[in-house]
C-alpha cells in the first residue's frame, strides 16, 4: 500500500475545509439577494470605522463660519452644519462612534446576561428563581425610559450611555442563556458528561456554549442595529455624544432646528444611521435563516 | 382565571413596590443638586437652605422615601420642580395626549403589521414577499427621530398637508374634555370638526411611532404563518374543500396570533418609552416629552411619577394580554 495515497496530510484537510467554508459563504450570499447586501453594508461600516477619519477630505472638527449651512456641492459632499464643518467628513468619521459602542455594550451585556442565565438555569431553586426575579424586574421598566434615567444619573457622555444600555441589554441575554440552559441540561450527552465526573465549567465550556453559540451569533448581530440606533437615540435627547463629536444622533439634534431650511444637516447622518442599522439587521435575518434548521427544511 | 387574576395582581404590586425603590433611589442619587436647579446658580445659601426644607430634600433618605409612598397611597405624587404644580395634575393632563397617540399608533401597527405578514406568508417567495420583508427590516431599521423630521419637512414645511406641534388647532379647542382623549370628547361633544382636526394633528406622530412595532408584527406574524400552515390540520381544511380565504382565516391566522399578542403586548411597552422621541420631535403635549424634561432637569417627583405609571400600564397591558391568551386558545389556563 502506497502510504502517501492512504491518508489525506495536515494541508490537504485544512485546505478541503477552507474550500467548504468558502462555498458555503458563496452559497449563502447567493441564496438571496438581502444576504449579500446585508453582508455588504456591514462590510461598508466596519471599513468606515477604521478609515473613515482617514478618508474624510476635512477634519470633522473644523469651524468655517464663513461657510456654514452651505448646500451640497463638488467642494462640500453633503453640504455644512451651522458652524461649516463638512457634513461628509463628519458622517464618514462617526462610524466609529457607533461600531464602538456597540461592542462595548454588547460585550458587557453578553458576558453579564450569559452569566447571570447560565447560573440561573444550571443552579435551579431559591438562586435561580432569585436570579429570574431580578431578570424581570429590570424588563418591567420600557428600555428606552431606562436607558434615559441611567444616563441622566450618570452624566452626558457616551461612558454614561454605554452603561445605561448595558442594564438594558443584559436581561434579554439571562433570559436567553437559562431558557438555554434549562432546555439543554437534561440531554443525554450533558447527562452522560455529569457521570463521568465533568465540572461544571467544563460542562458549559464543551457543551453547552457551542449549542448556544448559533442562537447567540444571530442575538448579537440583531442587537447591533438596536445599540447603535439606541445611541443615537439617547445622543438626539443631549445624553451621549456631546459637542463637538461627530457622532450620528448627535449631528441629528444639531440639524433639527435648521431642517427646514437646511434640510442636508441633519438628513445625512440619519441617512449613514439608517444604512447601518440596516445592513445589521438585514445580516442578522440571513444568519437566523441559515443556521436554523426549521426554518430551512420549511423552504420549498 | 380568578385564580389567575388572584395570583397575577398581587405580584404586579409588589413590583410596582419594588419599582418605587428602584426610581426613588436612581432619582436620589443624581449629583445635581434640584434646589439650585430650582432656585438658579446665584441663589444664596438661605434660598437654597428654605428650598430644601419646603420639598424636604434635606430629610434622611429613609425618611424621604416613606414620606414618598404614604402620600403615593393619598393620590399624592409631590410637586414639580419645573412646572411648580402638583404632579399629578401634569400627568392628567399629558397621559391622555399619549394613551391617544399610543392608541392609534398600535391600532396602525396591528392592522398594517398582520395584513403585511399574512400576504408575505401567502404570496411566499414571490415579489409581495420580498418587498414585505424588506419593508419590515426597513421599518426596524429607521430612527424614529430622523424619520418623523423627514416628515414634518415634507408633509408640513413643503406640502401643508398636516397640521404640527399640539393636539388640536386654538380655534377648534373649545369644548368639555371629561376623558382627556380628544378624539373621545370630541365625539362626545358632537363636534366632527374638532374630530377631524384632532385627527390631523395626530396622523403624522402616530405614524411615524407605529413603523417598528408594525415591521415586529409583520415578521412574526409571517413566521408563525409559515410555521401554522405546514400542519396537519391546514392539509385536512383544504382537502374537505374550503376556500383558501376560510381555511387562512378560520384556522391558520387564529392559530398563528398566538405568538403576534403576546408581541403585541410587548409592543405596548416599547411605544410607550419610544413615544418619549417622538413627542419631542412633534412637541406632542405627552407624557413622553414631560419625561425627558424631567430627566433632564433633576425633577424627582415627575421622574418617580413618571416612571411609575409607565410601568404600571406596561404590566396591566401585559395582564390584559395574558388574559386575551385565553380567549385565543381555550386549552389555555392558569
Amino acid at each position: 500500500m502506497n502510504r502517501n495515497h492512504a491518508f489525506a496530510t495536515y494541508n490537504e484537510i485544512e485546505d478541503r475545509r477552507l474550500a467548504r467554508l468558502v462555498k458555503s459563504t458563496v452559497r449563502y450570499l447567493k441564496r438571496d439577494w438581502l444576504n449579500a447586501l446585508g453582508v455588504s453594508l456591514v462590510l461598508l461600516v466596519f471599513l468606515l470605522a477604521i478609515f473613515g477619519d482617514r478618508a474624510a477630505p476635512y477634519s470633522p472638527t473644523h469651524v468655517d463660519i464663513e461657510s456654514r449651512l452651505q448646500p451640497t456641492s463638488s467642494v462640500h459632499l453633503f453640504g455644512t452644519d451651522h458652524v461649516g464643518r463638512d457634513v461628509f467628513s463628519r458622517v464618514l468619521s462617526g462610524a466609529k462612534y457607533s461600531i464602538w459602542m456597540a461592542t462595548v455594550v454588547l460585550t458587557v451585556a453578553v458576558t453579564v446576561g450569559i452569566g447571570v442565565g447560565l447560573l440561573a438555569g444550571f443552579a435551579g431553586g431559591l438562586v435561580g428563581e432569585l436570579l429570574m426575579r431580578l431578570t424581570d424586574l429590570f424588563l418591567a421598566f420600557p428600555g428606552l425610559i431606562f436607558a434615559i434615567a441611567v444616563a441622566a444619573t450618570l452624566g452626558r457622555s457616551l461612558t454614561s450611555t454605554a452603561i445605561a444600555l448595558t442594564t438594558v441589554y443584559w436581561p434579554w441575554y439571562a433570559r436567553m442563556a437559562r431558557g438555554q440552559a434549562l432546555s439543554l441540561k437534561n440531554e443525554e450527552y450533558v447527562l452522560a458528561a455529569r457521570c463521568t465526573g465533568a465540572s461544571l465549567l467544563r460542562i458549559l465550556g464543551r457543551h453547552i456554549w457551542p449549542n448556544m453559540l448559533p442562537i447567540l451569533l444571530i442575538q448579537v448581530t440583531l442587537d447591533v442595529g438596536y445599540a447603535i440606533l439606541s445611541t443615537a437615540g439617547l445622543s438626539f435627547l443631549g445624553l451621549g455624544a456631546q459637542p463637538p463629536q461627530p457622532e450620528w444622533g448627535a449631528m441629528i439634534l444639531e440639524g433639527r432646528q435648521y431642517m427646514r431650511d437646511f434640510w442636508w444637516v441633519a438628513t445625512f447622518p440619519g441617512l449613514a444611521l439608517f444604512i447601518t442599522v440596516l445592513g445589521f439587521n438585514l445580516l442578522g435575518d440571513g444568519l437566523r435563516d441559515w443556521l436554523d434548521p426549521r426554518l430551512r427544511k420549511g423552504r420549498t | 382565571m380568578s385564580r389567575f387574576l388572584i395570583q397575577r395582581i398581587p405580584l404586579t404590586i409588589v413590583v410596582l413596590w419594588v419599582l418605587t425603590v428602584i426610581t426613588f433611589t436612581l432619582s436620589h442619587i443624581i449629583p445635581t443638586d434640584p434646589a439650585r436647579l430650582m432656585a438658579g446658580p446665584k441663589a444664596s445659601p438661605a434660598t437654597l437652605e428654605r428650598i430644601r426644607h419646603r420639598y424636604r430634600l434635606d430629610r434622611p433618605l429613609l425618611e424621604q422615601y416613606a414620606t414618598y409612598v404614604t402620600r403615593l397611597f393619598q393620590g399624592d405624587l409631590g410637586r414639580s420642580m419645573v412646572s411648580r404644580r402638583p404632579v399629578a395634575q401634569d400627568l392628567k393632563e399629558f397621559f391622555p395626549a399619549t394613551v391617544e397617540l399610543v392608541l392609534l399608533a398600535m391600532t396602525i401597527a396591528v392592522v398594517g403589521g398582520l395584513s403585511v405578514g399574512v400576504l408575505t406568508a401567502v404570496y411566499r417567495g414571490g415579489l409581495m414577499d420580498h418587498l414585505g420583508r424588506l419593508f419590515s427590516v426597513a421599518g426596524l431599521s429607521m430612527p424614529a427621530f430622523w424619520l418623523g423630521l423627514l416628515v414634518q419637512l415634507l408633509v408640513y414645511y413643503r406640502l401643508g398637508w398636516l397640521p404640527f406641534g399640539e393636539r388640536i388647532s386654538t380655534d377648534l379647542s373649545a369644548f368639555n374634555h371629561p376623558t382627556g382623549l380628544f378624539t373621545v370628547d370630541a365625539i362626545l361633544a358632537g363636534r366632527l370638526d374638532a374630530f377631524v382636526d384632532v385627527v390631523k394633528h395626530l396622523i403624522m406622530p402616530a405614524t411615524v411611532l407605529s413603523l417598528e412595532p408594525l415591521a415586529v408584527i409583520a415578521r412574526l406574524t409571517r413566521a408563525s404563518m409559515l410555521e401554522v400552515m405546514l400542519q396537519d390540520y391546514i392539509r385536512t381544511a383544504r382537502a374537505k374543500g374550503l376556500r383558501e380565504q376560510v381555511v387562512l382565516a378560520r384556522h391558520a391566522l387564529k392559530n398563528a396570533l398566538l405568538p403576534t399578542v403576546t408581541m403585541i403586548g410587548m409592543q405596548i411597552g416599547w411605544a410607550l418609552g419610544g413615544s418619549v422621541l417622538v413627542e419631542v420631535i412633534f412637541n406632542w403635549p405627552g407624557v413622553g416629552r414631560y419625561a425627558a424634561k424631567s430627566i433632564l432637569s433633576a425633577d424627582h417627583s415627575a421622574v418617580m411619577a413618571i416612571t411609575l405609571l409607565i410601568a404600571a400600564t406596561y404590566l396591566v397591558a401585559n395582564m390584559v394580554v395574558d388574559v386575551l391568551y385565553v380567549t385565543l386558545d381555550p386549552r389555555i389556563s392558569y
